[in-house]
């Protein structure tokens, strides 16, 4: 070969490659192994009892590949089995019988047992564990192993809601063996029998999770799944343009017109089950009014929120609940009437000489859009003839800022969405709005209103002791009746989960519930 | 031949620098003048929400656009320049006042209380001055205060230094030695003699430094550490729009641009002033 054969050679081998480089690029995309997944929150800490993976939700999207659980949800939230071949409800409900597959193994290769799994339940159900998770496990009072396959779960009180707790992320289960190593161990080398082990992990930047080829449902999509905190939206997104990440989550919806004319991504969205809001603190005298809590609600613009702040990617609730969630009834629609409100307010003595003032606690970079919002919501109120002052608390500070004891309590409004990851309208009922045992402590779990309603405590029981699904339906329709017309919060929206891929990504689910799970994904 | 050259060359940079100096100054004006009337010259309430124009790009009716609670960007440029202004001054005014105490009595005394003010001030020296400022708002709380206190604290150690040296020199200078023999009192000789001979630096740092606030100020704001919404202030403006920069570019580049113009003014006013008043620098 002269030295013009071999220029010409390379010339032809080029431009083969320019012109074949679309069908080049496809053919490495389909051989690869590894999926990579930018995260806007960060995965801090695996283990499942324990901070209940602080990092919301980058850890539970992380445990739901690393460890399996006895139920699952499907992508649209329905229960399905996993470790668990079956979970049956004794009519009272009173206990629960369920049978486990007989070939599910841990990463470490002991076997997944009846044995194993009361150890992981009697830690779940420590009390000095994952206090916001305590109404998934306070009801259980002990666990039973008759046989090897066989675990009977006793309960203190009749729970229907059972299934919906065994399926929470929390519900994860790890092995003993690992937990034996030392109880510190889990959080950084998690122990599961799920379908991914964990090869590396940097809390806060990066994990890297491997195939488990002992898992008991076959070998999953891709070899190789990495998570990598990418907390910055703007660089999320050119992480995924340049190919650097195959999935992002949390993609800002005013970017996602821009993002849908790049050829190469695809986005993905799904309603979501987290209705946000400003949580009223109800210890103040003024919001003990309500006239007060009525007028606040009418103040705010909410449709146009919607429409105009999250480009129809949100709608305003009509009940406590979001419309997808397991119970929800629609209640009344929203109004915006400021003409009203002022009314109200007048009624309850408020005016222009002496004016309603709150505080107002928002997080900036926790919830959609918050600070904007937040302005909004201010804006309005003041509108109405209500002074506000807002605070804007860092993301990683606010939880800490908002759930304090009464008398630590700084605000009067705080931002709030709960995300009921069991998909279960009773639990994020019971989470917000049933009655703290002590109002001057901190709230129980998340009811930071120090909302107080017998009546809604007691349909709230009785949902928990029917089995039967239209009894319990009816229960929380009440419930979500009278706490929509005592309005402790003032209500805002619903956002869907917007998370976007690369094209040729395949088995991506983004649940209702703002998990992005790469579980069955493959690039 | 090099004499000659630079004899040439030395009125016309004499000339460049005067103007450096004009320019510097005359935006400055400008920027007090927005920052005393800015309400007054506001197109718009800067606090005026029209969620109907959420995101406009620039137009006839809001020639910078609006933002993404549709609130008229220039207007909250214009009423944001007292806050970036004031916080810039004040601090540098309060740092000038604390950095100059100390640097005069660590630079005149000499011996123990120069030492004590010189661990004190090498150990704020150690953490960068951003660093520093990130941890004193955090304690003293995200406001305009809180910014104030962060920027005066991070700002006076690197002055006190600068004074105690120039001090330092001006202490072994003949005439202050003939003050003193003649009995004149330690205060009216510091007063007197002393400072007016460190005066000149003292000035060029301080302007210096103002701009450098600027810069300190809007970092914080961007981070979400300076005055709280909906109060407008340049760098939380660029921090809450930073995510949306490629589908509302004019939400960032209208404060980014008020800020490096601000930053401009004081540095050339700086440099204009050190050719001035500085005799010993000519290079």
């Amino acid at each position: 070969m002269n030295r013009r054969e071999v220029f010409t050679t390379i010339g032809t081998v080029a431009a083969a490659g320019v012109a074949l480089h679309p069908d080049i690029r496809a053919l490495a995309q389909a051989g690869k192994e590894t999926l990579t997944f930018g995260q806007s929150t960060a995965v801090l800490t695996l283990d499942p009892a324990q901070g209940s993976f602080t990092g919301y939700p980058a850890g539970y999207e992380a445990a739901l590949c690393i460890y399996d659980r006895l139920l699952d949800f499907d992508a649209n939230m329905k229960i399905v089995p996993q470790l668990a071949e079956s979970a049956a409800m004794a009519p009272d409900l009173m206990s629960a019988t369920v049978k486990l597959r007989g070939n599910a193994k841990f990463h470490d290769g002991t076997p997944v047992n009846a044995a194993a799994v009361k150890i992981n339940l009697e830690r779940l159900m420590d009390k000095a564990r994952n206090p916001t998770n305590r109404p998934l496990w306070d009801p259980l009072a002990s666990v039973e192993t008759p046989d090897e396959r066989t675990v009977v779960i006793k309960l203190k009180a009749p729970f229907s809601q059972l299934p919906n707790s065994l399926a929470h992320g929390s519900g994860s289960i790890v092995s003993p063996a690992a937990l034996q190593a030392g109880e510190g161990n889990i959080a950084k080398n998690p122990v599961g029998a799920g379908p991914y082990k964990v090869a590396s992990f940097s809390p806060g930047q990066e994990l890297v999770l491997e195939a488990f080829d002992g898992y008991w449902n076959g070998a999953p999509a891709s070899k190789r799944l990495v998570f990598k905190t990418i907390s910055e939206a703007a660089t999320r997104i050119s992480a995924l343009r340049t190919g650097a990440v195959d999935v992002i989550d949390n993609v800002p919806v005013a970017l996602v017109s821009q993002l849908k004319q790049d050829p190469a991504i695809e986005i993905l969205s799904s309603p979501g089950l987290r209705p946000i809001g400003f949580a009223l603190n109800l210890t103040r005298a003024p919001l003990k009014d309500a006239k007060v809590r009525q007028a606040l609600n009418l103040a705010v613009p909410v449709k146009t929120i919607a429409e105009r702040v999250f480009f129809n990617f949100a709608k305003a609730p009509d009940s406590p609940l979001a419309f997808n969630t397991v119970g929800y009834k629609s209640v009344s629609p929203l109004t915006y009437d400021p003409a009203k409100a002022r009314a109200l307010l007048a009624e309850a003595g408020y005016d222009a000489q002496k004016p309603l003032t709150l505080k107002l606690f928002t997080p900036q970079g926790l919830f959609p859009g918050d600070v904007s919002v937040a302005e909004i919501v201010a804006n309005a109120l003041q509108q109405a003839g209500v002074k506000v002052e807002i605070t804007k608390i860092e993301a990683a500070s606010y939880w800490d800022a908002v759930r304090q004891d009464a008398a630590n309590v700084k605000w009067d409004l705080a931002m709030f969405g709960f995300n009921p990851s069991n998909a279960s309208g009773l639990y994020h009922l019971a989470s917000l709005f049933k009655s703290n045992a002590d109002d001057a402590g901190k709230p129980d779990v998340w009811n930071m209103a120090r909302y107080r309603n017998p009546e809604v405590d007691a349909l709230l029981k009785e949902a928990d002791s029917t089995a039967d699904q239209a009894a319990q339906n009816a229960a929380l329709g009440k419930a979500q009746e009278l706490i929509w017309r005592d309005n402790p919060y003032i209500w805002l929206q619903i956002n869907e989960n917007v998370s976007a891929v690369r094209k040729g990504v395949a088995g991506v689910e983004v649940w209702p519930i703002v998990f992005t799970v790469v579980r069955r994904a493959r690039a | 031949m090099a004499e000659a050259t630079a004899g040439v060359a030395a009125p016309r940079r004499r000339r460049r620098r005067s103007l450096f100096f004009a320019i510097g100054a005359s935006l400055l004006a400008l920027f007090v003048f927005l920052a005393a009337f800015g309400p007054l010259i506001a197109p718009y309430d800067p606090y005026a929400q029209d969620l109907l124009a959420l995101l406009d790009p620039p137009s006839a009716a809001h020639w910078l656009g609006a933002d993404q609670v549709g609130r008229d960007i220039l207007s909250r440029l214009i009423v944001g320049t007292r806050t970036t202004l004031m916080i810039a001054l004040v601090s540098v005014a309060l740092a000038g006042v604390m950095g100059v105490a100390l640097g005069l009595v660590a630079g005149y005394f000499g011996g123990a209380a120069d030492r004590a003010i010189t661990i004190f001030i090498d150990l704020l020296l150690t953490v960068p001055n951003l660093v520093l400022a990130i941890a004193i708002v955090s304690a003293v709380g995200a406001s305009a205060v809180g910014l104030i206190v962060a920027i005066t604290a991070s700002f006076v150690p690197p002055l006190a230094r600068l004074v105690r040296g120039r001090v330092m020199e001006v202490r072994e200078e003949d005439f202050v030695s003939a003050v003193r023999t003649i009995g004149m009192s330690r205060a009216r000789i510091l007063v007197r003699h002393v400072l007016p001979n460190a005066a000149s630096v003292i000035v060029i740092e301080l302007s210096l430094l103002a701009g450098q606030a600027v810069l300190v100020a809007s970092a914080l704001g961007f981070l979400g550490l300076g005055v709280q919404p909906p109060d407008p202030e340049w760098g939380a403006m660029l921090g809450a729009s930073r995510e949306l920069l490629s589908v509302a570019p004019h939400l960032v580049i209208a404060p980014g641009l008020a800020i490096t113009l601000l930053v401009f003014a004081f540095n050339m006013l700086g440099d204009g002033l050190r050719d001035k008043l500085d005799p010993n620098f000519s290079g």
